[in-house]
């Protein structure tokens, strides 16, 4: 592990893109962030743990998924504009080609029995959303404020159909003064 | 008409990818209501075989914006639909990262962590509530879907990719069985 600012290296703009590629193209459903501490961190040395800790919990606020986030956000860090178009495109592009490569062979083979398929591995895929979404509840505990949020943001995109960002931009403010004054001191 | 298409794709998707609390899994709500409903670019059951492929692929939980992109319009489809759904967080987030750095420390940024975490899980909330009733058109695939919920709680750390072969082949079983 890199202990001091002097173990860290500075990653080649070609082993940058050749670890977002990996990254990409081994990642499933999230969860991945103890293995990509390993790679960035203690593997190759591009960063130290507080740094790494820091661009991912940068990157886990903005919109948008984590790690293409971090990798814009590191890879800028590191290698400037350039190595944050390569992170991103390392990360993007094996998928993109074998999730379209997917769906032709999804046209070859389509008939009742690969949707039943399908059918099925959508109902699975819902346990592993749940899960996120009960780790998540479990961490905001009893504090009504952020449940009255989350409620009004679930029921409005579900019943009222309301487009998403215009609504993020809505609640948002109510959420901030809900947090900034909904609570006693002790609480905050 | 096809580059109608096009910048069609371009405008649904830009907004998404900015709303996008939460990653890829929060705007499947929207994104099935903007495919299905409004553009009526596929039916109900379409989307979700997109969904799962998506699911089943490796790479960031918006690949299923891809899949609706190459479902429009091919590659170009494709194409301009990753973008608009990556490189708009993606600047985002590179642009203000410096900004949040250096204000780290300050009250209101905390203030700002902590109100968008449950619109995150709002979004989250719907997204799984919108496949769930998708999927719920069969008493099998609800079965599976409790199984897999309950299953996910127990051990959280089973490969989705196994998972879902598992309820995949379930369906696909429990489908030869009963008919």
């Amino acid at each position: 592990m890199a202990e001091t600012e002097e173990d860290i290296r500075t990653p080649t703009l070609l082993t940058w893109f050749a670890v977002s590629l990996k990254i990409g193209l081994f990642s499933f459903g999230g969860g991945i962030s103890g293995w990509m501490l390993r790679e960035f961190v203690f593997r190759h040395r591009w960063m130290t743990e507080p740094d790494f800790l820091n661009d991912l919990s940068v990157a886990r606020i903005f919109p948008g998924t984590n790690v293409s986030n971090f990798l814009v956000i590191a890879g800028y860090r590191l290698l400037g504009p350039v190595g944050a178009a390569a992170g991103l495109l390392g990360l993007v592009g094996g998928p993109f080609l074998i999730v379209i490569g997917m769906v032709q062979i999804y046209g070859y083979l389509s008939g009742p029995v690969l949707d039943q398929a399908l059918q099925g591995a959508g109902a699975a895929a819902v346990g592993l959303v749940a899960f996120v979404i009960i780790r998540s509840l479990k961490n905001i505990g009893a504090d009504w404020p952020a449940w009255s949020v989350l409620v009004f943001v679930a029921a409005a995109i579900m019943v009222f159909r309301l487009p998403l960002l215009p609504l993020i931009l809505c609640t948002l403010p109510v959420s901030l003064l809900l947090n900034k004054f909904g609570k006693s001191d002790a609480e905050r | 008409m096809r580059n109608d298409n096009l910048l069609l794709i371009a405008l649904i998707f830009t907004p998404m990818s900015l709303a996008s609390f939460g990653g890829g899994m929060a705007i499947v709500s929207e994104v099935q209501h903007q495919a299905v409903v409004v553009q009526n670019w596929m039916t109900e059951r379409e989307f979700l075989n997109l969904f799962a492929i998506a699911r089943a692929a490796p790479g960031p939980g918006s690949m299923l914006v891809t899949l609706v992109g190459w479902h429009v319009g091919g590659w170009s489809g494709a194409l301009v639909a990753t973008a608009a759904i990556f490189l708009p967080a993606c600047l985002f987030a590179g642009v203000l990262a410096f900004f949040w750095n250096r204000h780290r420390q300050k009250p209101w940024l905390k203030l700002l962590e902590r109100s968008l975490v449950p619109i995150g899980v709002g979004c989250l909330v719907a997204g799984m509530l919108t496949i769930a009733t998708i999927v719920s058109e069969t008493g099998i695939a609800i079965a599976i879907a409790a199984a897999s919920v309950v299953f996910c709680l127990f051990r959280p750390q089973i490969h989705p990719l196994l998972l879902m072969a598992v309820g995949a082949a379930a369906n696909v079983a429990a489908n030869l069985a009963f008919h």
